[in-house]
């Protein structure tokens, strides 16, 4: 079954130094390969899509004027997610200083994702999707995150530590956590039956 | 990639390895095919790989928003915020000689400013930047990029005089109450480099660059005061619908506006143009939002595109330029080179 292509693009070295010595086209090439997925990625914590194009619009004349002193990162992909997330929360922050209440709350912000329900092609998978829907709901922002993080994005535990500022242990906690908790929700025993509600509409397939 | 390796994992297991993980991103048709395969020839082992690649795949069946009308948009204000940075920046990277030089030169300038303009205030665009202000009578001015107005700070009192350079939209707050009987305090007056127009309460446009201006009325009737070729002063009256052009001590040209929208599409941040040569959106480019154009090629300015193009960024233009002329454009920074 076809799983909708997502949008990473990475950029190699040759552009990336190219761009670092100034060219112009260079950078414009940068910002049109990752500007959807920055925006994909933007939209999961915030709906405001002006305060998104900010942070964007931001991150991007920041790395223009400090070309000259940006490295290479290992991933450019992760660098301009980790720049747009920290532009973000600044941005977030100042906007909601004064109606902050609760300080020990650890994430001021929240993270969300929306399922696409029209692309499924069975009923059995609408139900697996439903459940895993609830299941993610009840996580914590932080939690949400890490799991798009790995199994949107498909990065590893050392670079969704990196784009989240967190430490390495701390991420393989976090994602277990978030695991435990989706498994109890999605237990393996109703993923078989589903599996097996899959299989017999094949096979069913199969004898028309 | 091999699938028997993962015959003896476990559900979680599936969520700690990177490689099918990756697979699962990345659907490489190679690796579709052995899956495909391993999910035949072992259908009872593969079972809990399957579980983990349904409850993954249902996981990334999400909506994607991608905001790609933005997309240029955004590039366009990035582009515009460097190129007024940069000049700010320039401006002091001076040579310790020149810095001396230029201290002595602003200290001179500013006595003279000073004592001309002390009683002025003036606000400036930056290039590709559109501001919109009230004047202190309540009138509305929209400002197109590289432009300024200076009026002088009792402007209630007396005449309301504006000066102008550059392209702006006025929208005037009318005062008058007996049109037979004009006071000068009810009077508004834009200055320009080689005219001057009189208002009482309309909403009209000008563009007053190079030495020379061109101004639409939209509303109401405005006075223009200029030179003819004899040199002698004339007026001419606009209505509402007018359009006229004019160089310092030449004829005054006068047409009809066609599309009243073109007229103020700049103040929307479209670029709108109407049969018209390559020299004059050229103009625009440099003019209103500071790109540098080459034209190796003279004749090239000439070129004519007959049609309206109506466009949101300057991206846009340059693909329709490239496909519909047979143009080569290539760019880089804020330079813009033309060719056959």
């Amino acid at each position: 079954m076809p799983v909708k292509k997502i949008l990473h693009n990475e950029t190699n070295y040759i552009e990336w130094n190219s761009f670092k010595a100034g060219s112009w086209e260079s950078f414009g090439r940068i910002y049109d390969a990752h500007f959807k997925s920055l925006n994909n990625y933007g939209y999961k914590f915030t709906r405001d899509t002006d305060q998104i194009e900010d942070a964007v619009h931001d991150l991007f004349v920041n790395l223009w004027q400090k070309r000259a002193q940006i490295g290479n990162p290992v991933s450019v992909r992760n660098y301009l997610y980790k720049s747009l997330r920290n532009m973000l929360f600044r941005k977030m922050e100042t906007q909601q200083k004064f109606v902050k209440l609760n300080a020990e709350d650890d994430y001021q912000f929240h993270f969300e994702v929306s399922f696409d329900t029209l692309l499924m092609e069975n009923e059995a998978k609408k139900d697996l999707q439903m459940k895993m829907k609830e299941a993610i709901q009840t996580l914590s922002a932080r939690q949400q995150e890490i799991i798009y993080l790995r199994f949107y994005e498909g990065l590893s535990y050392e670079e969704a530590a990196d784009i989240m500022n967190l430490n390495i242990n701390s991420t393989y906690k976090l994602l277990y956590k978030a695991i435990g908790k989706l498994q109890k929700q999605v237990k393996l025993v109703d993923l078989m039956i589903i599996l097996c509600l899959f299989a017999s509409d094949k096979a069913l397939l199969k004898i028309n | 990639m091999d699938f028997s390796q993962y015959i003896h994992y476990t559900y979680e297991d599936f969520f700690n390895d990177d490689a099918f993980l990756l697979f699962i991103v990345e659907q490489k048709t190679s690796d579709m095919d052995a899956w495909e395969t391993f999910l035949q020839e072992q259908p009872y082992r593969s079972k809990v790989a399957l579980a983990a690649f349904e409850t993954i795949s249902a996981y990334r069946q999400q909506k994607v928003f991608t905001n790609e009308a933005s997309q240029a948009i955004v590039f366009d204000k990035i582009t515009a915020t460097l190129t007024s940075t940069q000049t700010k920046l320039k401006s002091f990277n001076f040579q310790p000689f020149f810095r001396v030089a230029a201290v002595l030169a602003v200290v001179a300038l500013s006595a003279v400013l000073y004592f001309n303009y002390w009683n002025k205030k003036s606000i400036e665009t930056d290039f590709g930047h559109i501001q919109t202000l009230t004047l202190p009578d309540g009138s509305e001015v929209t400002l197109n990029g590289n432009s300024k107005i200076s009026y002088a700070k009792n402007f209630k009192e007396g005449a309301r005089e504006i000066w102008l350079n550059g392209e702006a939209l006025f929208k005037v707050k009318h005062i008058n109450i007996d049109t037979n009987n004009i006071k000068p305090s009810e009077k508004f007056i834009v200055h320009c480099s080689d005219m001057d127009i009189e208002v009482l309460g309309t909403t009209f446009n000008v563009k007053s660059r190079h030495n020379q201006t061109s101004v639409g009325l939209l509303s109401g009737k405005i006075k223009i005061d200029y030179d003819d070729v004899s040199k002698k002063q004339k007026a001419f009256i606009m209505a509402p619908g007018d359009f006229v052009k004019y160089a310092r001590q030449s004829k005054l040209i006068h047409q009809k506006i066609i599309n009243p929208q073109h007229l103020t599409a700049w103040t929307t941040r479209h670029l709108v143009f109407q049969d018209a040569s390559l020299e004059e959106m050229i103009a625009v480019l440099q003019d209103d939002l500071g790109y540098e154009v080459i034209l190796p090629e003279d004749e090239l300015n000439h070129l004519k595109l007959e049609g309206e193009i109506n466009v949101s960024s300057v991206k846009e233009l340059l693909q329709i330029l490239s496909n519909t002329l047979y143009l080569t454009i290539k760019t880089e920074n804020k330079k813009i080179t033309i060719t056959k």
